[in-house]
């Protein structure tokens, strides 16, 4: 076998080369709707656009991984985009009250995170039900803090989220780092241990393995990347809105399913999941540029999709077949 | 120092008021090896896990190296050295050979990293010794069965501990692997360690083992010594784990005359496991499937059932051609199995008794929904018949023992006048008594005219069961021999494809 074999067969095993072919894919497909597709000022917006779910289906991701899943991410953004927008000040000068609200986002999310890790992990209560009915508290309270749609956030937070550095955009930064992150926490036994826990409860709890803090632990990972989704979605909304994030919870799904992580645990990334959630969106873009007539649109989305799950599942099982 | 390092007293363990374990006594002496025997249900697994730390005896006391110990949960006894190969594997599927020996307890590096590159010297010295072809970067999903009981061991033994439990180490093993876990744990004794070595196989129990102690319903049934050298008393050692209960003597009375052909399969393979296939059996007959582990053996009874795609090959049921698409048409065509893996394939573990054994004949049954009459008769008279033991129809399958279990996953199908029983391993870590029981089970089907195809890993199995063995090598017939004409050490030689020795 020549180099370039062996070098072809490693990239075609990797799992991430059906979720990059998927979106390389589409991507060509919207560049030849759309020829502006490749100017930098669609470039940005798109990637404005796409950030969010981008970031909330890596955060799925590793909970996906973990073996379990979360339902309530979508009611969870709902709570935190009206919490910053509501208490966040617009007047000059506050700095510190700014930052003590982002900070206290941060900790919000990371609460909502725990606690659905400790109904799943410590309560033993499946993740899908638990979830399910943690989503509506979180819709509850989002609604309490804001229960028209209101509020509003300084213009440095959006134009910050805008903002280029040359050719490197703050919301390719924000994704280029967040997926380097999870690199690293993969080199902690925590990162090793969600794959582990995902793979076989079973043998992790024979081996020793904390699952009721790494459970936790992988809930609480999730929605770091959850909160960092709710941030570049309030930058570009501006507002608080208690029904903004219902659609996340099962895209977040989808787009980590069609990125390469399985629905059982145990496999995929988070990186993968970026390609998801590209592919996801994109979806979006083709169609509109298609010319589609209107009422079409929502069932041709539907069978792209049914499209892009086939593919990486048939892809997956044959694999495994294989081996 | 104390005089053994594990010593456990009047240990009784109930489950749901159920006990699994009675006052039984056990003890282990530093440097040796005892073997645990007892037939299926009788504690053995029980015990050994509140030895390492995964149940908490409900009485009893448990010390360990002198001290009365505790353990709440499994990471706590191993980090006093104690150590244990599980019958089912602890092996993560995802992760590779590498990070699932290190699972646990992974060595770490600069900032808390792990140390992806430190592979221990153990690692390396035990998979040398045992497995030497398995790359520490392999998956464990693409080990065999074989090689996954090996990493199992060798997982074990590289954290080092100093008191281990294996069990049924050996009943995925070839002769030869065998051969190299036991010199290893010898060495391992004669470095102090102790060991806990349980097993179905007596022969096996012999060669290795300084004692036995023998479990029955829950309690320590009593000890025999084997240090002495003297010949081993088989039948004192099967009295203590059966109570004296008669076991059913199997004999076969080979069919003589020829019988009509039942089941003909003509050139059958599956392109990568199984090659140009070609085996007949007869109304009545009893053929093995003989061979070393992985040589297609379930491999093709698989196929025959429906289970696995093939790409060549005729299948005639009674003359009749018969395509093998689905588990569905299989059985409708009255060719039945009893899967290698009861738990996922043969049964619905969390479903009541009445309802594993009944399924199969609702499934199939045409006419209107069946009543609760037929369900609680059917069920009863299949019970009765073959000595099921279940304290009532509705217990969920998950608390009875694996032999019985084992009979429900057979006479299930009976309702339904099977012509063909594919049985793949039925015996596979079940008991004396059961596997005398279950075999009386074919014995009478055969009686009454089924044709069944039996691949056993034991040999011995095959040879005083069946009326014809065939010899798979690579998933290829690629030997035959009738059934009474040889013995062990025979028909072993012809699966290694090697001319007995004169």
């Amino acid at each position: 076998m020549s180099a370039l074999q062996t070098r072809y067969k490693a990239l075609s095993q990797s799992s991430l080369f059906v979720p990059v072919a998927l979106a390389a894919l589409l991507v060509v497909a919207n560049i030849v709707l759309q020829p502006s597709f490749l100017r930098p000022h669609v470039i940005r917006s798109n990637l404005l656009t796409f950030s969010p779910l981008i970031l909330v289906a890596m955060g799925q991701a590793v909970i996906l991984i973990g073996g379990n899943l979360d339902l309530s991410m979508g009611f969870g953004i709902s709570l935190l985009n009206c919490f910053i927008a509501m208490n966040m000040s617009v007047v000059p000068g506050a700095m510190g009250h700014n930052a003590a609200i982002l900070g206290a986002g941060l900790a919000i999310a990371l609460g909502m995170g725990a606690a659905n890790g400790i109904l799943v992990g410590m309560l033993r209560v499946p993740s899908f039900m638990a979830t399910f009915a943690t989503s509506f508290i979180w819709l509850g309270v989002a609604i309490m803090i804001a229960p028209i749609p209101g509020g509003a956030v300084p213009r440095w937070f959006a134009q910050f989220f805008k903002a280029s550095f040359g050719p490197a955009n703050v919301m390719l930064l924000v994704v280029v780092l967040s997926a380097l992150a999870w690199y690293v926490v993969r080199r902690y036994r925590l990162g090793r241990y969600i794959y582990a826990i995902g793979s076989s409860w079973d043998a992790s709890y024979a081996n020793g393995i904390p699952v009721n803090r790494i459970t936790i632990g992988s809930y609480a990972v999730g929605w770091c990347f959850v909160y960092l989704g709710t941030l570049a979605l309030t930058a570009q909304t501006r507002a608080g809105d208690s029904a903004i994030g219902e659609p996340f919870a099962l895209n977040s799904i989808a787009a980590a399913v069609i990125g390469g992580v399985s629905l059982s645990g145990g496999s995929g990334s988070p990186v993968g999941a970026i390609f998801g959630a590209i592919t996801l969106s994109i979806v979006m873009n083709i169609i509109y540029f298609s010319g589609l007539p209107t009422s079409y649109q929502v069932l041709v989305r539907g069978l792209i999709i049914i499209a892009a799950l086939g593919s990486t599942i048939v892809v997956r099982s044959a694999e495994a077949s294989r081996s | 120092m104390p005089a053994y390092v594990v010593e456990a007293r009047q240990v009784s363990k109930n489950f749901g008021g159920v006990p699994a374990l009675a006052g039984a006594d056990f003890s282990c002496p530093p440097g040796s090896i005892v073997g645990l025997l007892g037939e299926n249900g009788s504690g053995k697994t029980t015990l050994s896990r509140i030895l390492t730390g995964y149940y908490r005896p409900s009485s009893g006391t448990v010390r360990y190296r002198g001290e009365v110990v505790s353990f709440r949960t499994p990471a706590e006894a191993a980090r006093l050295g104690i150590g244990m190969v599980h019958q089912n594997f602890s092996l993560v599927p995802d992760m590779s050979v590498k990070e699932n020996i290190w699972l646990g307890c992974e060595p770490l590096g600069r900032a808390g990293f792990v140390n992806d590159r430190r592979i221990g010297r153990e690692l390396r010295t035990y998979l040398d010794r045992l497995c030497p072809w398995i790359r520490p970067e392999a998956k464990v999903s693409s080990l065999s069965p074989s090689e996954l009981q090996l990493v199992e061991i060798v997982k074990a033994l590289s954290r080092n501990p100093i008191f281990l439990i294996l069990d049924e180490p050996t009943s995925a093993l070839e002769r030869q692997q065998v051969d190299a876990v036991f010199t290893l744990l010898r060495d391992l004794r004669r470095s102090g360690r102790s060991m806990v070595f349980i097993s179905h196989r007596l022969h096996e129990v012999e060669q290795i083992c300084d004692s036995i102690v023998v479990l029955r319903n829950g309690k320590t049934a009593g000890t025999v010594d084997l240090s002495g050298g003297g010949p081993v008393d088989y039948d004192r050692i099967v009295n203590l784990i059966t109570g004296n209960r008669e076991i059913a003597k199997e004999v076969r009375r080979f069919a003589e005359e020829e019988r009509a052909p039942l089941l003909e399969v003509q050139g059958l393979g599956d392109g990568l496991r199984l090659f140009d296939v070609s085996l007949r059996v007869r109304e009545g007959e009893i053929v093995g499937i003989a061979g070393l582990q992985g040589q297609g053996q379930e491999e093709l009874l698989m196929a025959l059932a429906g289970f696995r795609r093939t790409v060549a090959g005729r299948v005639a049921l009674k003359g009749q051609a018969l395509a093998l698409h689905s588990p569905r048409r299989a059985i409708e065509a009255g060719m039945v199995v009893v899967p290698g893996n009861r738990q996922t394939e043969g049964l619905f573990m969390d479903r009541p008794v009445f309802y594993n054994a009944t399924f199969p004949a609702l499934v199939h049954r045409r006419g209107p929904f069946p009543s609760s009459r037929f369900e609680r008769e059917t069920s009863s008279r299949l019970v009765a018949d073959f000595a099921i033991k279940a304290s009532s129809l509705g217990t969920p399958v998950t608390a009875l023992s694996g032999g019985n279990a084992q009979k429900l996953v057979v006479s299930k199908w009976l309702p339904l006048g099977p012509k063909v029983l594919l049985m793949s391993d039925p015996a596979k870590g079940i008991d004396v008594q059961a596997k005398a029981e279950l075999y009386r089970i074919v014995l009478e089907l055969a009686e009454k005219g089924t044709g069944i195809l039996l691949f056993a890993s034991d040999l011995h199995e095959l040879i005083t069961h069946c009326d014809r063995i065939l010899v798979l090598y690579e998933g290829r017939v690629v030997d035959e021999v009738p059934g009474g004409a040889v013995d062990e050490e025979g028909l072993l030689s012809r699966c290694l494809r090697r001319e007995p020795s004169a």
